[in-house]
């Protein structure tokens, strides 16, 4: 195991760099954040500058320091997490773009809790939550306007309640940092214009992108690359039972298709944490459910595939 | 024949250590590193958290009276109890990182001979291997650990781990973080791992340090944005009694 240490050691030093920085980006400014300075009913001042601020302020400064050490061109964010999805030499570059795109999305995805239930951020949660009595009834607040988009997700999901309870246990299971999206896919019309069929939700880990269709193919490269290096010094490979990274991701369900974000929230405890406590988890995922701004979201839906549509519209 | 049977009617529930100097923690904080406040979330709310999720999770299984460090090895390699295996090595990494932190006002420990010769050796000096640790930590851009270990060949090196890694076997380190862009580098890495699973290869890895990298370690005091500073801090905190003790000397 030394050999893999040294080589994870050794991948240390890219982040190593000095050089003049450039103030590209800034912390992107969204009107009812910077007004009220606190999310009303979801984060305090303080919380707030934990969940955002501060978090915008350091994917910024990494951006500034790795155009300024690279000398590439600065572009829109999304753009530098689209190009750079397969260049491990700009893991950190793609790391900082791809964080602050997943934050600023989540943060432009909710607004005011529209909710009768308050929290008291001075009162957190103990020990004794945990062993409450789960809530089971099935009343929904905030629930989404739209009656197309309500359509839409009744069938992708089954019903609302169904859709809540997936969205925010997948949110719950996340153990460290990452965001939970809802995402619809793509799908060819007969005209081939761009449709979309289903929605999913789906889980991602640190600084991964839900665009999945950028990083498609590049296991299969790199073992396609590793495999002739490795014929090249004639080493004897095992056939195992346990998947390799490319069989995993093929059968997982991940391919070629492209998904569209239209909603997601931030799991990480650098939003929770300080208002809600190391028991309140759940209770801000509740409470974020509240905070969501329905009318944006349904602001990105696109066209929804209209095979689909005609055959529900019962 | 009585205590077979009495250990077969054995139940236990997990709860927190109380640490030695853990009343006067509460009341000033430690020194240099946690107000009251910062240690209340860090090590009582958090290791309180951690044993009684523990505690369900295991509840009329082969884990109830297992330590944590137990129930986390032998679920390192079994993707459907990961959840157990993250608490679990959570809970015994989180005891680690506080049974070495003392006050740094009162500190006046310094690493053994044996020890700090290994430093030098290593990192050139103890203030190289704190700048070591801050450098290398970047590796970790979510939640996690760092550890100074000692492996198989009683070398000094610094280990990343993501998430609720252990840093006992390779097989639950967590190490790789895969989910950016993808070379070379990461994916031998990978089948490295898978190989070393599949053969068996043993590991006899032994932290001697560790640091929480995780938010509820830092969040209070020092901001989300301020781990490198309370990871400096920390190095002023260490009780290097404790930590020479796990250095294994002939």
């Amino acid at each position: 195991m030394m050999s893999l240490r040294t080589r994870l050691l050794a991948g240390a030093r890219r982040y190593q760099s000095t050089g003049p920085v450039v103030q590209v980006y800034k912390t992107p400014s969204i009107s009812y954040i910077d007004e009220n300075q606190k999310i009303p009913g979801l984060l305090s001042e303080k919380g707030l500058e934990n969940a955002w601020y501060k978090r915008a302020e350091l994917y910024c400064e990494g951006l500034n320091h790795e155009i300024a050490r690279s000398g590439l061109a600065p572009h829109d964010i999304d753009v530098l997490v689209k190009e750079y999805a397969k260049s491990p030499s700009k893991l950190n570059l793609f790391n900082n773009a791809s964080l602050l795109s997943n934050l600023e999305f989540a943060f432009r995805s909710i607004g005011e809790v529209r909710s009768s239930k308050t929290i008291d951020f001075n009162r957190k949660l103990d020990e004794s939550s945990i062993l409450q009595t789960p809530n089971l009834s099935q009343k929904i607040e905030n629930l989404p306007t739209d009656d197309e988009f309500v359509k839409w997700i009744n069938s992708s999901f089954g019903s609302m309640l169904e859709f809540k309870t997936l969205l925010l246990n997948s949110a719950s299971a996340i153990n460290g940092d990452g965001f939970t999206w809802v995402v619809a896919k793509k799908t060819k019309s007969n005209d081939q214009k761009d449709e979309y069929d289903d929605l999913f939700i789906m889980n991602t880990y640190n600084a991964g992108t839900p665009n999945n269709s950028i990083k498609f193919g590049q296991i299969t490269e790199l073992t396609k690359k590793l495999q002739e290096l490795k014929n090249e010094h004639d080493i004897h490979t095992t056939t195992s039972s346990i998947l390799s990274l490319q069989e995993a991701r093929e059968s997982s369900g991940y391919g070629d298709f492209e998904l569209k974000p239209i909603l997601a929230l931030d799991v990480s405890p650098k939003v929770w944490l300080y208002d809600y406590g190391v028991f309140g988890k759940n209770q801000y995922l509740e409470q974020v459910w509240n905070a969501i701004d329905w009318d944006i979201v349904q602001r990105r839906l696109p066209t929804r595939s209209s095979r689909i549509s005609d055959a529900l519209n019962y | 024949m009585k205590t077979s049977a009495q250990n077969l009617g054995k139940r236990l529930i997990h709860t927190a250590p109380k640490l030695k100097l853990q009343d006067e923690f509460i009341k000033n904080g430690i020194n240099g590193l946690y107000s009251s406040q910062g240690f209340k979330l860090a090590w009582i709310d958090y290791q309180n958290y951690l044993t009684k999720n523990l505690t369900l999770l295991t509840n009329g299984t082969i884990d109830e009276t297992r330590y944590p460090f137990s129930i986390a090895i032998a679920n390192a390699k079994d993707s459907s109890k990961q959840n157990i295996f993250n608490i679990a090595s959570q809970t015994h990494n989180n005891h680690f990182f506080f049974q070495q932190l003392i006050s740094s006002q009162e500190n006046n420990t310094s690493p053994s001979r044996e020890l700090n010769s290994r430093i030098i050796s290593k990192f050139g000096s103890l203030d190289s291997l704190v700048d070591q640790f801050v450098l290398e930590s970047k590796e970790i851009i979510g939640q996690g650990w760092i550890f100074l270990i000692e492996n198989e060949s009683k070398n000094l090196e610094i280990l990343t781990l993501n998430n609720s890694g252990t840093p006992y076997n390779f097989s639950g380190n967590h190490s790789l973080d895969l989910n950016g862009p993808i070379g070379l580098t990461e994916l031998e890495a990978w089948e490295s791992i898978k190989e070393s699973t599949l053969t068996k290869a043993q590991d006899w890895t032994l932290p001697l340090l560790g640091i929480s990298l995780w938010d509820h370690s830092f969040i209070t005091d020092y901001g989300v944005d301020g781990r490198d500073e309370y990871i400096k801090d920390v190095f002023k905190n260490i009780n290097w009694d404790v930590v020479n003790k796990r250095l294994y000397v002939q």
